[in-house]
């Protein structure tokens, strides 16, 4: 089910068992399996150079049974936010410290990446731009101290 | 090795200029050391110096200890004598015009790092060495 596969270079794309019903689900993911393919091909050729997803992050990844055995039954939205948030810290608990993810909540697909930017820009690569999703920094929560949100309010 | 000299306001707030790359344009930028990102800007400062504003959103923790979601964005600017692609993170305009001369964005430790920045509240000085 997942597509996620072991690379010479860290930039990968993941896919959760929270994704689309099927057939459509399937048929987009086959489109998507030869663009990722492309990609891998390209990372192996070493254009990024952070260490590689290993082998048993990619096994964890893939075998997550309560999610597949929930997968037909999910009917409540705290069941489903519970499988989500399982699911998200399998995928970047052993994530490098500055590395960033982009999910795309719809289909469940994980771009992860050396930096924000370079996984934003897998994700397009991937996916098209201009499709919605939600980047996170690993290790390094965006802050923000001051500045616009006050001048916004007194100006 | 380049550097980035800028000067202290009225107000006591560090202020740099930021060279966009490819534009004969630059940005007043507050330097802002609680902020962990690159560049800050509003919408229309983001549609005024060409910084692309993504689809991918964010959270990030406001210093009152509260969150707020933030679009990002990309662009390119001249920075420590070298173009860089940056990260910026975008916020609606707020529904009052910022005054006149106040800066345009914020500058994040994210573009400080790893350079040693000096601010001189005697001199009213800042320089942002590059290392």
């Amino acid at each position: 089910m997942s597509s996620s596969a072991n690379s010479g270079g860290f930039c990968e794309e993941r896919q959760s068992p929270l994704a689309l019903p099927e057939p459509q689900h399937k048929h987009r993911m086959e489109t998507r399996s030869a663009v990722v393919q492309g990609e891998r091909d390209r990372l192996r050729a070493g254009r990024l150079d952070a260490p590689p997803i290993s082998d048993a992050q990619d096994s964890r990844l893939n075998d997550c049974p309560a999610m597949r055995a929930e997968k037909p039954s999910i009917r409540d939205l705290s069941r489903f936010c519970e499988l989500w948030l399982t699911r998200h810290e399998t995928v970047v608990h052993d994530l490098p410290h500055g590395s960033a993810i982009v999910v795309d909540f719809a289909t469940g697909h994980y771009v992860a990446a050396v930096s924000a930017l370079d996984a934003m820009d897998r994700f397009d690569l991937l996916f098209g731009s201009g499709r919605p999703a939600w980047a996170h920094d690993i290790g390094i929560p965006i802050a923000l101290g001051s500045g616009l949100w006050a001048l916004s309010s007194e100006a | 090795m380049g550097t980035v000299l800028g000067g202290v306001d009225d107000r006591r707030r560090p202020l740099v200029r930021v060279a966009l790359a490819e534009r004969d344009e630059s940005l007043l930028a507050l330097v802002d050391t609680g902020f962990n990102g690159e560049l800050y800007v509003t919408e229309s400062v983001a549609r005024r110096f060409g910084f692309e504003r993504t689809s991918f959103d964010s959270e990030v923790a406001l210093a009152g200890g509260n969150s707020a979601k933030v679009s990002r964005g990309r662009g390119s600017i001249r920075w420590l004598g070298q173009q860089r692609r940056v990260q910026v993170f975008i916020v609606d305009d707020p529904r009052t015009h910022p005054r006149e001369g106040e800066p345009d964005a914020l500058l994040g430790t994210g573009l400080l790092s790893p350079h040693i920045l000096l601010v001189d509240f005697t001199a009213m000085t800042i320089e942002i060495e590059a290392q």
